[in-house]
Parts: structure tokens; C-alpha cells; sequence
């Protein structure tokens, strides 16, 4: 570490030896996250393009039917809780910038506690689907007639439906990852926040995580909709 | 980042809006019979919210003009993606070819179980 | 970030007249060398790896050159002639021509360049090595395991559903390939935007670290579609579900959309650091400020940005609708505006320059003529009516490679020379690498100029046998193959022998500008003595020059 002039006494510590200062780092790492946080605009977009594309083309009600399988109930329910864990975490980015430590491990826990709360619910609405038959394979749709009002689904559309199925599987599975990722991250950060003054310190990494995390809440703000409440 | 950080009562406010736009929309889908409105609704209300969580939330509004353009530029891409592949969804069936009888018509390209009629999707 | 592996200190007593310590000698060992953070030697680590899969890639090359020299099937079954050229695409394209100049060149350079320390994170670019290899690991896997015949493309619904070949293996190396990639891509875009040494303002920076900028906004906003688009061809294929398989009812023709929206602009990934390449060298060797600097950056920037319009004309004949083929044949034409603009700047850079002819820029004029024949063939394809006739034929596997061998890896070589004395603190023999460069330069005439020919004649590419009529072509094209690999085996040669033998090179053997050429050769392992301070624009050579420029 070769201490340069514009170092304060503090901050030293901090800054890692190719930086000058506290500042350039911070910033260093925000636009860091940002540049990441595009790139995974284009990784979700790739796959809604191709969502967009197919119910577009497609020529019978199959992603119509297959949204009004959904609980629209549930999935705002669910939107709520994740919205609820956005704002811990930017409370709880407003705690180590104010450098309140007690404060900051609150919020970060509830915000570990909704995030699986989340994924707690989701993973009950995928074994609801797949106790109703709704996972994409052989046998989807083996139970689809049990369900209605006895009117026949025509093959071909219950094969775009198994087609919206494909998409919803892939997308609230990557968005899921995302989510475990993000957990992952945000129980270390936990833990370190337990254990030491990390984060009232220096808040520049729980910001930047928290960047992560209301991107993943962004994400899902698409999805909700895309998946859930396209029915006409 | 010298900024003032934005207060706690900020941050609950747009949790309660962005709680109210979640419910409306789940209101709109579920009891508002929108018809071809629904789409362009539903995704408006989202992009609301996500402005909402990335000016507040993500703090983008205390952000240099760098962060806001990388922003920018992430969406571009992703509407250019869009669009240009929807010029060809989108016109593959302008173009009626003369049609042998029995060849496929090329305006349906490869799309299984899909008769002949050519009609596509107006 | 706390402590580095590799301590930058310099000796506090300085002793000039004992060895000073560079990056290099600065550490030992193979510890010293797989933990580094030093973004010097993380470049030398890629320079090995890249080279390995550059020598197997050629490999591959030589067999599908061999069977094409008669045009009976003899030497391979069809099968086997589908996975030599599929792995010839896979490993030159991810493993080689991706990597090439950004992650060896680039690592090394765009610090130096700006005057910083290392890159913005160094620990990343260490993990983007380590990722690398183990896509690389993916790769040889799937060479081992049996190869893989779908053509570098992955087509859909082959590659998910018929192909019985090592797809999942070869998809997965790409994919991992490119998280590589955009990490490699983040990291320069964050430290051009926050690394920079105090007066080295926008329009100051060399024209390569503007080449790498573009670059990174392709690999940052590219990649990510062709990772997601590689996880759906996976699960089609696990899972026998998905989206373009026509009998799911899916549509084939969105995964060739998906697909060159990231594979065209990755073109721009191989040739954009190599038209950075170029500028620095035009400069260097005709002694004088380079023409239009602002138009050359810009167009950097643009050919970033236009490249992502134009990946429809890769599927002109794919039952795309022809009227989004109108759409993307106009477009396609405009990315020739900036490429073009590039080449008048250099040629207009040697008017009245005291040109001289050192390997390096026995390179960059093999580059100007080679990248205008491949960029001029390229309107040929990106005109609808004329690519009908065109398409899969073996004009397309000229054009592009006229612009992948003849620009990216003449550029490649041509920095590796200019370079090389800062990397290694030697020069390299004058005469070999001037032989060499000729011999590469009419090897790779004779191995891709007929193949225009061939391909405009009729015959397709991916073939292993053809009508005899075709084969004094193939035969001139297999021959100038051959002098091509003994072209590319004698700078590796002389390379390593240089780095013990050769004369020392000194901090600018070049008399050169830039800021790392200010530094010593090879540079410490902090790169500056002190903080560089900038207070002229890049290329100046003479005292009118700095008075003209502002
Ligand atoms: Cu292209």
C-alpha cells in the first residue's frame, strides 16, 4: 500500500492500493454494478424478446389461457413482499450511510427475511402448478379438462400454452437464481455487518449490493405482469 | 454519493405508491375488462413502478449523467432487440407468395401444425 | 480489496545500478503467477492460454485444408469433416479471436495507457482468466468427448434436437467463454471512466483505449443475449421442451434472431481492437499526429452502436420476411460509413509522414489493404439481392475471414511486435519478423483469394467433397494455407527465443508518444514511478503539431 497525499488518516484503510481515494473507489464500484446491471437488462430482455415474439406470432389464445392459469391474487401478494424488501434495503443503505449500525442489521435482516419469504411462496406456486399439470413435458395438460367447465382446449392451443409454460418456468427460474444469488450475498454482508462496524464504516458495499437488489425487484416487476395479467 | 442521503419517510411514501400501483394493476387485470388496452396498461403501470424504484430506490436521482446514460443505453439495446425482430414478426404476412399448391406458403415459416391458409395473424 | 499478492513497492534506496525491479522479476513462482492481480501478468496468462487454442484452432484448420485438397471425401467421413470445422469456428472464434487483443493487449495496455495503477478491479480481471479456462476446460471436454458437428452456429433445431454429437458441452464453453468476456469488457469501461491520470481528458486518450471502450459496450450489452439465448438451447435439448422447435411449436428462425443479435457485434468485439491497433501504429511508424483523431473515435463508438442494428443479414434466406431483409440490408450498409471513414483517416495519416517499414508496419499496411478487400466484400452480402446468389458459399467464408485473419490477426500480431519490447523489455530479430510478415501476408492471399472465386462460382461451404472442376482453387487455397502455418509457427519461435536472447529494448525503442512508452520497459509493477500528469493530446511528433492541435 503506498499511502498517497490525497489519503485522509480513515481512509486509508479502505482504499485498495490502485485507487486514490474513498471517493474514486465508491465510484468505481457503483458504475461497476451499473455497467452490470445493463448487461443483465439484455440477459432478461433476450428472453422476453423471445416471449414477446412468440405470443405475438402466435395465432390461437394458448399464452391467454395459460396467464388465466395464474393467481393473479397471489402474484400481486408475492410482488408486495418483494416491493417490501426493496424498501428495507434502501432503508437499510439509508442506516449505513447515517451510520446507524443497530438499524442497519435490522433492515438488512428483514430484508433477508422477505426475500425468502418470496421464494418460500413461489416455491408453493410452482407446486401448485405442478400438481395441476401445468409443468411443460408429456404429461401437461393431463389435467387441465378436470379443472374446467367441460368445454375441449383444442390441442394446438394447449400446446402454446405448454409454450407460455416453457417461458414462465425459464423466466421465474433465472429470476429466482438471481434471487438466491442476491441472499447469498446479502447474508454475508449480514453477518459481517453482526460481526464488525462493516458497512457504517465504509456504506459503499451495501450500497452497491442494494443496487442488485432493487434490480432483481425490477425485474420482477416485469415479470409480474408479462406472466400474470396478460389474459385478452 | 456526497449526496444528502434521501430520508426514510421519502422511501415510505414510494412504498406505499408503488403498493397502490401493484394493486391497481392486479385490480385492472383481474376486473377491468380492458381489452386490447391490457397489454399497454399493464406494462405502463410497470415501467411507473420501475421509474419509481430507480430514481428512488437506486437513488438515480441524485446520479450523475454517466449512470442515467448507461441506464439509457441498457434499455436502447434491449428496444432495439425488440424492434428490429419484430420488423419480421411483424410483416411475415404482408408478403401473399404464389402459391404452388401444397408448397408451404413462406409467410408461416416452420411453424408446425399450422395449416396452409396463410392468413397469419392480422 | 486489501493487499496485493504481488508487493508494487519500489526499493526504498533505489539502487539504479542493481536489477530493477519490474513486473516480472518482481515475484517467482507458479503462486506468484496464478494469484496475481497484476494486470500485466494477467495478460501474460491470457497471452499463453490464447495462443495454445489459436495453435489447436489451427489444427483443425490444417485438417479441413488437407480433405480439401482433392475433392473426393478421402481423407475424413462427412461426420468427422462437420466436427473439424465446427471446432475450428468454436475455439478460433471464443477461445482466440474473442480474447485476442482485449484481454492480452488490452489488459496489459489500457492501464499503462491512462496512467493508472491497474485496472478498476483487479481481483475480477484475475477471476475472468480462471473463468476463461474453465469454459476452456468445457472446450477440450467436448473435443475429447467425441467434438461437436453443428457449426459454430448452433442452428436450432439442430443443434437441440438431432445433433448426437457434444453440443451441451461446446454450448456451455461458449456460454462460460462469454461471462468472460463481459467481465473483461467491465472492468476497462469502469477504469477509462474513473482511472484516468490527472489532465488526460477524453479527447487526450489514445485511439486504442477509445477502440477498447467501444469494444466494452458490445461485450457488456452483446454477451448477456447470447447466454440466455445458449440456457434455452440447453433446456430444449435436456428437457425435450422449448421454444424453437418447430414440433413444440416453436419458430427456429427466433433462435438465428437471438443469436446474431450477439454474434454480429461480436465481429466488432475481434476488428474493433484491431482498428485501434492500427491507429497506434500508423502514428508510431509515419512519425506524425494521426488524421481526424475525433472521426476515428467517434467511429469507434459508432460502429459499437450500428452493429447492433444490421444481424438480420445473416438470415436473409432463413424465411426471415424479406421486408425486415430490406430493413437490415439498408442498415447493414451503414456500418460501412464509419469503417470506411477509419481507412481514409490512416491513409491520410501517412501523407507527408516520414514512414518507416518495421515489422509492426508491415502489419498495419497488411491490415488497411486486407480489411478493405473483407469490409468491401462484406456490402456484397449485406446486399439483399446479390447475397441470395452468395450465401453459403465459400464467398462468405473469404469475407470473413479476410476480416478475421487478414484484419484481427494481422492487428494482433502487429501490436504483439510493437509491444513486445514493453512487455518483455526485448526487441525481437528484425529480419525474421519481417520474412515472417510477408510469408503471412501472401500465405493468407493464397489461402482466401480463391476462395472468392470458389464461392462465387457456386460452391458451398461445409462440404467435404466437391465436383473436380473446383479444385485448382482448393488446391492454391491449401497450399497458402501451408505457408500461412509455417508464417504464424516462426514468430512463435522467435517470440520465445527473444525473451532471453534478444537485444534490450529499452523505455521507447519506437520514439513513440503515450504514456507507456514513458514508463520503463518492462514497467514496474505499479507502472509509474509517479502519477503520470497529461497536458497534450495524443501523437504529437513534431513542435508544429502541438501548436496546431488545441
Ligand atoms: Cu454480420
Amino acid at each position: 500500500m503506498s499511502p498517497s497525499a490525497t489519503h485522509t488518516h480513515d481512509e486509508h484503510a479502505l482504499v485498495a492500493h490502485h485507487f486514490e481515494n474513498l471517493e474514486q473507489q465508491r465510484g468505481a464500484n457503483l458504475l461497476g454494478m451499473w455497467l452490470f446491471l445493463s448487461s443483465e437488462v439484455l440477459f432478461f430482455g433476450g428472453i422476453f424478446t423471445a416471449y414477446a415474439m412468440m405470443r405475438f406470432s402466435s395465432t390461437n389464445n394458448g399464452f391467454a389461457l395459460g396467464s388465466s392459469q395464474l393467481n393473479a391474487v397471489v402474484g400481486g401478494i408475492n410482488t408486495a413482499v418483494l416491493l417490501t424488501s426493496s424498501l428495507t434495503m434502501a432503508l437499510a443503505v439509508w442506516a449505513a450511510q447515517t451510520k446507524h449500525r443497530r438499524l442497519l442489521q435490522l433492515f438488512l435482516s428483514l430484508t433477508l427475511a422477505f426475500g425468502l419469504a418470496f421464494l418460500v411462496f413461489k416455491g408453493f406456486e410452482w407446486y401448485h402448478e405442478y400438481e395441476v399439470s401445468l409443468v411443460p413435458g408429456p404429461t401437461f395438460g393431463s389435467k387441465l379438462a378436470e379443472k374446467g367447465d367441460g368445454t375441449v382446449i383444442p390441442a394446438e392451443t394447449v400446446k402454446t400454452m405448454q409454450m407460455f409454460f416453457v417461458f414462465y418456468f425459464s423466466i421465474t427460474g433465472l429470476h429466482a437464481l438471481h434471487m438466491v444469488v442476491g441472499l447469498a450475498v446479502l447474508a454475508v454482508q449480514l453477518v459481517l455487518c453482526l460481526q464488525s462496524d462493516f458497512g457504517v464504516r465504509d456504506y459503499g458495499p451495501i450500497e452497491v449490493f442494494g443496487l442488485y437488489w432493487h434490480f432483481v425487484d425490477v425485474v420482477w416487476i416485469y415479470v409480474f405482469p408479462l406472466l400474470y395479467l396478460m389474459r385478452a | 454519493m456526497a449526496h444528502k442521503p434521501i430520508s426514510p419517510v421519502t422511501y415510505g411514501f414510494i412504498y406505499v405508491l408503488l403498493l397502490l400501483l401493484t394493486a391497481l394493476t392486479v385490480y385492472l387485470a383481474t376486473q377491468g375488462h380492458l381489452g386490447v388496452w391490457e397489454i399497454p396498461v399493464a406494462l405502463g403501470i410497470a415501467t411507473a413502478k420501475t421509474v419509481l424504484v430507480g430514481l428512488y430506490f437506486m437513488h438515480l436521482i441524485h446520479s450523475n449523467r454517466l449512470t442515467i446514460l448507461i441506464v439509457l443505453a441498457g434499455v436502447l439495446f434491449l428496444v432495439i432487440m425488440v424492434m428490429l425482430t419484430l420488423t419480421d414478426y411483424w410483416t411475415r404476412s404482408w408478403l401473399t407468395s404464389p402459391q404452388v399448391s401444397g408448397a408451404p406458403s413462406i409467410t408461416q415459416p416452420l411453424r408446425a401444425g399450422h395449416g396452409s391458409s396463410g392468413d397469419g395473424r392480422s | 480489496m486489501t493487499t496485493v499478492a504481488v508487493e508494487p513497492r519500489p526499493q526504498p534506496f533505489e539502487p539504479r545500478s542493481i536489477k530493477r525491479a519490474d513486473y516480472l522479476n518482481i515475484s517467482y513462482g507458479v503462486r506468484s503467477w496464478l494469484l496475481t492481480l497484476d494486470h500485466k501478468r494477467i495478460a501474460i496468462l491470457y497471452l499463453i492460454s490464447i495462443s495454445i487454442f489459436f495453435f489447436v484452432g489451427g489444427v483443425f484448420a490444417a485438417v479441413v485444408r488437407l480433405e480439401l485438397a482433392t475433392p473426393k471425401g478421402d481423407l475424413l467421413q462427412s461426420d468427422t469433416y462437420n466436427k473439424m470445422f465446427t471446432l475450428h469456428g468454436v475455439v478460433m472464434l471464443f477461445f482466440f479471436l474473442i480474447p485476442a487483443i482485449p484481454a492480452t493487449l488490452g489488459n496489459f495496455l489500457v492501464p499503462l495507457m491512462i496512467g493508472a495503477k491497474d485496472l478498476a478491479f483487479p481481483r475480477l480481471n484475475l477471476m475472468s482468466w480462471y473463468v476463461f479456462m474453465i469454459a476452456g476446460m468445457f472446450g477440450i471436454y467436448t473435443m475429447l468427448a467425441g467434438g461437436v458437428d453443428t457449426g459454430w452456429t448452433f442452428y436450432t433445431p439442430l443443434s437441440p434436437k438431432y445433433a448426437n454429437s457434444q453440443v451441451m458441452t461446446a454450448a456451455l464453453a461458449a456460454l462460460i467463454a462469454g461471462f468472460s468476456s463481459i467481465l473483461t469488457g467491465l472492468n476497462f469501461m469502469v477504469t477509462i471512466h474513473k482511472m484516468r491520470a490527472p489532465g488526460l481528458t477524453w479527447f487526450r486518450l489514445p485511439l486504442f483505449v477509445w477502440s477498447q471502450y467501444a469494444t466494452s459496450l458490445i461485450q457488456i450489452l452483446g454477451t448477456p443475449v447470447l447466454a440466455v439465448t445458449i440456457l434455452l438451447v440447453a433446456a430444449e435439448r435436456m428437457l425435450h421442451i422449448g421454444i424453437f422447435d418447430p414440433a413444440l411449436g416453436g419458430d427456429p428462425v427466433l433462435f438465428q434472431h437471438l443469436f446474431w443479435f450477439y454474434s454480429h457485434p461480436a465481429v466488432y468485439i475481434m476488428i474493433l481492437p484491431a482498428m485501434g491497433v492500427i491507429s497506434e501504429l500508423v502514428t508510431t511508424f509515419a512519425k506524425k499526429v494521426i488524421f481526424g483523431y475525433s472521426f476515428i473515435a467517434f467511429s469507434s463508438v459508432a460502429i459499437a452502436v450500428l452493429g447492433f442494428l444490421v444481424w438480420g443479414h445473416h438470415m436473409f434466406v432463413s424465411s426471415q420476411s424479406p421486408y425486415a431483409g430490406l430493413i437490415f440490408s439498408f442498415l447493414s450498409m451503414l456500418v460501412a460509413i464509419p469503417s470506411a471513414i477509419k481507412v481514409f483517416n490512416w491513409t491520410a495519416t501517412l501523407w507527408r509522414g516520414s514512414v518507416s517499414w518495421d515489422t509492426p508496419m508491415l502489419y498495419a499496411f497488411g491490415f488497411i489493404g486486407l480489411f478493405t478487400i473483407g469490409g468491401l466484400t462484406g456490402l456484397f452480402l449485406a446486399c439483399l439481392a446479390t447475397d441470395v446468389h452468395l450465401t453459403h458459399t465459400y464467398f462468405v467464408v473469404a469475407h470473413f475471414h479476410y476480416i478475421m485473419v487478414g484484419g484481427a490477426i494481422m492487428a494482433y500480431l502487429g501490436g504483439l511486435h510493437y509491444w513486445w519490447p514493453k512487455i518483455t523489455g526485448r526487441m525481437y530479430p528484425e529480419f525474421w519478423a519481417k520474412f515472417a510478415a510477408i510469408i503471412i501476408f501472401v500465405g493468407f492471399n493464397l489461402t482466401f483469394f480463391p476462395q472468392f472465386v470458389l464461392g462465387y462460382q457456386g460452391m458451398p461451404r461445409r462440404y467435404h467433397e466437391y465436383p473436380a472442376e473446383f479444385q485448382v482453387l482448393n488446391v492454391m487455397s491449401t497450399a497458402g494455407a501451408s505457408i500461412l502455418a509455417v508464417g504464424y509457427i516462426i514468430p512463435a519461435v522467435y517470440f520465445i527465443w527473444s525473451m532471453k536472447y534478444a537485444k534490450v529494448a529499452g523505455r521507447n525503442p519506437w520514439g513513440a508518444t503515450g504514456l507507456e512508452w514513458s514508463t520503463t520497459s518492462p514497467p514496474p509493477a505499479d507502472n509509474f514511478e509517479k502519477t503520470p500528469i497529461v497536458s497534450l493530446p495524443p501523437y504529437i511528433y513534431s513542435k508544429e503539431e502541438a501548436t496546431v492541435v488545441p
